[in-house]
């Protein structure tokens, strides 16, 4: 099962006190993006959203015969700050539920707290923490594992929490749904912790420039320090 | 979801959208209104009876749309509904209750109880009545008119905009991320190990992320070029007609309706 929450799994009561959390960070992020995006951000959020919505389309193979795709959450937090992170994933979100059907419309805010805000903060806290440590390149690669595999697996904890806190829709208990999603999630949150941290090789790699760009990040987390690519810098 | 599924959704429910249906009519603003009210009544029914008529009435909103109901049908039941069956599966069989009937012989029994019966099936039910909604709500709406609905809402221009942009490149991303999986298939001999998929997967993402990157560039200045000064002005306003109120006004009627019989609880179930 994705972390996407179809309508009609959750009670009233978690979906309206999910909207009121997440509705709190989208009041901050948007404040944020105010001061932080110039009017050229936008065409460039709004098309690097477009791109991870197709790379979120991409299977691969994870243990046990089952597939899992990207949820990219860490990547746009490292890349453009977890405000602009947040908006990317709500926007995904959005157009998913609206479009094509996979998520809900109840469910939204439970959705956005869990990919948009767990999905996105965690990792990019992580990182964070352990490129202040490591301050080389291996930082960043193992801050982006390590962050990724624990966002996947938080925001898939929270989802089962949720699902089980529902105790008027969803007939199962927290213990039974966390438990299922945990599992499950910590196979699915190795494979995107691996992708997420070579696809930040790459672009070490090849245009490391990318990683430097103006960041949306809350004032109280701070910025990513800068990795200089290996060769050129002064 | 797959990237060929997501097409063809997108196929069909393009071609619905353009009938000329009741739905289709309906002011977005109005229709995202009461098709979400009603769902938000589907969610919170606990009996039979107000889901069956809810049933009913997006059975006769996608007729009077024109959606072919078998095309709704296998949209609304298939994966969600399906998934959400297994899930109740084991229910009438760990839900106390009244013994409905027993399978297996000796000690080796297990009991079906009528609690259990009606706790999964309510489940499934409900939340086919939600994804019908749902469908209901995509095959009938244009995007572009949801986006213009949002900037109704008092929702952030940013947000707005940013959702304009994305939803006009999806289509071309798909595809080259679909052109690129197809190259890396056609250069492919024998099976790949499963790191193998994983890095070639990601290097493809990190080259489809380089590639974004350079568009947005382009497709800044070609915005600059149009006199994009960082606001946006939408052409034409939209209005309220009678029809619009009338559907509106229905939709509540509804919605009470089953409120009340949910609190009256009546015929039991």
């Amino acid at each position: 099962m994705s972390t996407h929450i179809p309508d009609g799994f959750l009670d009233l009561q978690i979906c309206a006190i999910t909207y009121l959390i997440v509705l709190v960070f989208w009041i901050f992020a948007f404040r944020r993006a105010r001061q932080v995006l110039s009017e050229k951000q936008i065409p460039l959020m709004g098309t690097l959203t477009a791109m991870f919505f197709a790379a979120q389309m991409m299977n691969y193979p994870i243990i046990g015969g089952t597939t899992a795709h990207l949820l990219g959450g860490p990547i746009l937090a490292i890349t453009l700050g977890p405000y602009a992170g947040l908006i990317s994933m709500t926007i995904i979100l959005l157009i998913q539920a609206l479009f094509f059907g996979d998520g809900g419309i109840t469910t939204f805010g439970a959705n956005v707290w869990n990919m948009g805000v767990i999905g996105v903060f965690i990792p990019y806290i992580i990182c964070l923490i352990i490129m202040k440590i490591l301050r080389d390149r291996k930082g960043i690669l193992i801050g982006a594992f390590i962050g990724a595999f624990v966002g996947d697996l938080l925001a898939a904890v929270f989802a089962g929490l949720e699902l089980g806190l529902s105790t008027l829709t969803f007939p199962y208990s927290v213990s039974i749904a966390v438990t299922a999603m945990a599992i499950h999630h910590s196979f699915i949150g190795i494979g995107e912790g691996i992708v997420t941290a070579i696809i930040i090789s790459v672009l070490l790699k090849t245009r490391p420039d990318l990683l430097q760009l103006p960041k949306v990040s809350p004032v109280w987390i701070g910025e990513l320090p800068i990795i200089l690519p290996k060769s050129g810098g002064p | 979801m797959s990237l060929l599924k997501a097409f063809e959704d997108i196929v069909y429910a393009e071609k619905f959208q353009a009938l000329s249906g009741l739905l289709q009519g309906i002011d977005p603003r109005v229709k995202f209104c009461s098709l979400v009210s009603l769902l938000v009544v589907a969610v919170g029914v606990r009996t039979i009876t107000p889901l069956v008529i809810l049933f009913v009435t997006i059975t006769v909103f996608a007729v009077v749309s024109k959606i072919p109901l078998k095309y709704f049908f296998l949209r609304a039941t298939l994966f969600i509904p399906i998934f959400a069956a297994v899930i109740a599966l084991p229910l009438p069989f760990i839900t106390p209750g009244t013994t409905l009937t027993v399978i297996g012989y000796n000690e080796y029994v297990i009991y079906i109880t009528r609690e259990g019966v009606y706790r999964a099936l309510q489940f499934v039910f409900r939340i086919w009545v939600c994804v019908g909604l749902l469908v209901l709500l995509m095959s009938t709406t244009r995007f572009t008119a949801i986006i213009r609905a949002l900037e109704t809402f008092k929702i952030p221009r940013v947000f707005v905009m940013m959702t304009g942009v994305t939803h006009r490149f999806i289509f071309l991303f798909i595809n080259e991320a679909y052109r690129m999986l197809l190259a890396k298939e056609a250069r492919n001999v024998g099976r790949e190990q499963r790191m193998q998929v994983m890095k070639s997967l990601a290097y493809i993402i990190g080259t489809l992320f380089i590639r974004a990157y350079e568009r947005s560039e382009r497709v800044y200045l070609a915005m600059m070029a149009k006199a994009y000064t960082g606001e946006a002005r939408s052409m034409g306003k939209m209005r309220c007609s009678w029809r619009d109120w009338v559907f509106g006004v229905a939709s509540c009627f509804i919605c009470i309706i089953v409120v009340l019989i949910e609190f009256l609880n009546v015929g039991g179930i």
